[in-house]
């Protein structure tokens, strides 16, 4: 490689920025990975992503903030911590992605996955609502919107027809005071 | 009477309210009062630690609070995913007190001080009512059926707390069922997710992780799997459904709760009613070891 080809690359330019603010938000310290890569053989979502774990933590490391928040990894991780109880180095990596993916919910980053970004919001308002999910109306709102709607109508059914849909939703007792909840976690941070 | 708090979570009320009539019904075998949380809410499951882990501390930590307040010392929590959440969030709590501050600010008026402990349905069968109890009130023998015991994800990894089985090959499940004259068999994907988390938003995803595992079961000679969360059995169970539906592919493996076997040798009247919400009908199966 020659010295011109080299300056010809957009250089990179490492910062410690993303890392420092997630250690000092959530405790984990990515720069104790030293790449053994046993959380990406381990993975088992690792098919379905665009950067394996290792390369995630990598990215963080060098502040890459853009490519992370709009990767298909931080929506197709699913938290089953197989990475995080592995890692020689005591780096709760599912912890890192969820992180990243408040972040990027936050930033108002284009999910990569929309199906499971929205998945994700409309479960939370469902149970913003009443305190308790009503699964038959997440299931409804969610394929309408999906364009799933006559697949999972045919899902809905045969739920039912098992006994396994509740027709009626459940509340806690005091809806509006549950509700505060929601309020000051947004009040603390929530989309910017 | 010994009495046990009882986080009766969203999935028991609906999608698996057979796991709760199994579960109830084995406990009043064991003589074990069930004491429902009062006016309990969701955990948040993973959509809300996914997208704002203040809110998915918040959530479980107003259900411990309120445990708390009614004088529970300990909580069966029986679905897993609850169950790693409560666990964390507790856990966070005892060890770290300015998020303790700020999470106890956000549920105010509720309070939680950090006296509950998180139990999932493997140790309070274990620890708190004891394997020697369990056999005392045993009626019958499951009758050598082989199964593949089904931990998933949340029952044995939930980072920053301890577990109560090793973390990757555990083995309470099995001893568990041994005792109760079922047939366990090894197999290397107990602790393998099983994708439930997608059953709605990424169906193919979820089916092709259950399609290893099913695949792996019948190759190990197991005539049925034992689950004990009520997502990861809707999700094993619904897939096998989906995959004959849609593919022509039985691998007709019946998905139970633990508590479904338990029920059964301990002489609980579980019946059609209970086998009738299983997608992959185990009648068959229970008929060939004179258990129906």
């Amino acid at each position: 490689m020659n010295e011109k080809t080299l300056s010809e690359r957009p250089p990179l330019k490492p910062a410690r920025g993303l890392a420092e603010e997630i250690r000092a938000q959530n405790g984990e310290d990515v720069f104790r990975c030293y790449q053994c890569l046993k959380c990406s053989a381990g993975c088992p979502m690792a098919f379905a992503m665009d950067f394996p774990p290792s390369q995630i933590i990598r990215m963080v490391q060098l502040g890459q903030e853009d490519l992370l928040l709009a990767s298909k990894t931080i929506w197709v991780c699913l938290t089953c911590y197989t990475c995080s109880i592995r890692c020689p180095n005591d780096i709760d990596i599912a912890h890192v992605i969820d992180a990243l993916r408040e972040r990027a919910v936050r930033k108002r980053y284009l999910p990569s996955k929309e199906n499971i970004a929205l998945f994700h919001q409309y479960f939370l308002e469902n149970v913003r609502k009443r305190g308790r999910t009503f699964e038959g109306e997440l299931l409804a709102r969610y394929q309408l919107k999906t364009g799933q709607a006559f697949k999972n109508a045919a899902l809905g059914l045969r739920m039912f027809l098992k006994g396994r849909m509740a027709l009626l939703p459940e509340s806690v007792e005091n809806k509006k005071a549950f509700e505060e909840i929601y309020r000051r976690v947004e009040a603390r941070g929530g989309r910017e | 009477m010994r009495r046990i708090g009882y986080y009766k979570s969203c999935s028991l009320h609906a999608s698996s309210k057979d796991y709760s009539r199994s579960l109830e019904s084995a406990f009043s075998a064991l003589e074990t009062e069930l004491v429902p949380i009062r006016d309990w809410n969701c955990c948040g499951a993973s959509s809300a630690h996914a997208t704002n882990e203040l809110l998915g501390l918040a959530l479980p930590a107003r259900n411990l609070a309120l445990a708390e307040q009614q004088g529970l010392t300990t909580v069966l929590v029986p679905c897993s995913a609850c169950y790693s959440r409560m666990l964390q969030a507790a856990e966070k709590m005892r060890t770290d007190d300015p998020v303790a501050q700020e999470v106890n600010e956000v549920i105010q008026p509720h309070r939680y001080l950090g006296t509950v402990q998180v139990k999932n349905i493997l140790e309070i069968l274990t620890h708190e009512i004891g394997v020697g109890e369990i056999l005392r009130a045993k009626q019958r023998d499951l009758g050598g059926m082989k199964v593949v015991c089904y931990y998933g994800c949340y029952l044995t990894r939930t980072p920053h707390a301890p577990s109560f089985d090793d973390r990757e090959n555990p083995q309470t499940m099995e001893r568990l069922l041994r005792l109760l004259g079922a047939e366990p068999v090894d197999w290397p994907y107990k602790t393998d997710c099983c994708g439930a988390g997608f059953s709605l938003s990424e169906e193919p995803l979820s089916t092709q992780l259950c399609e290893k595992l099913y695949d792996m079961a019948l190759r190990v000679g197991a005539e049925a799997m034992v689950a004990t969360c009520p997502l990861c059995q809707t999700n094993l169970d619904l897939n096998q459904d989906r995959l004959r539906r849609e593919k022509g592919i039985r691998f007709n493996l019946p998905v139970f709760y633990i508590t479904d076997l338990l029920g059964l040798a301990l002489g609980c009247p579980l019946g059609q009613k209970q086998w009738r919400m299983h997608f992959v009908d185990p009648k068959e199966l229970l008929n060939r070891h004179a258990l129906s």
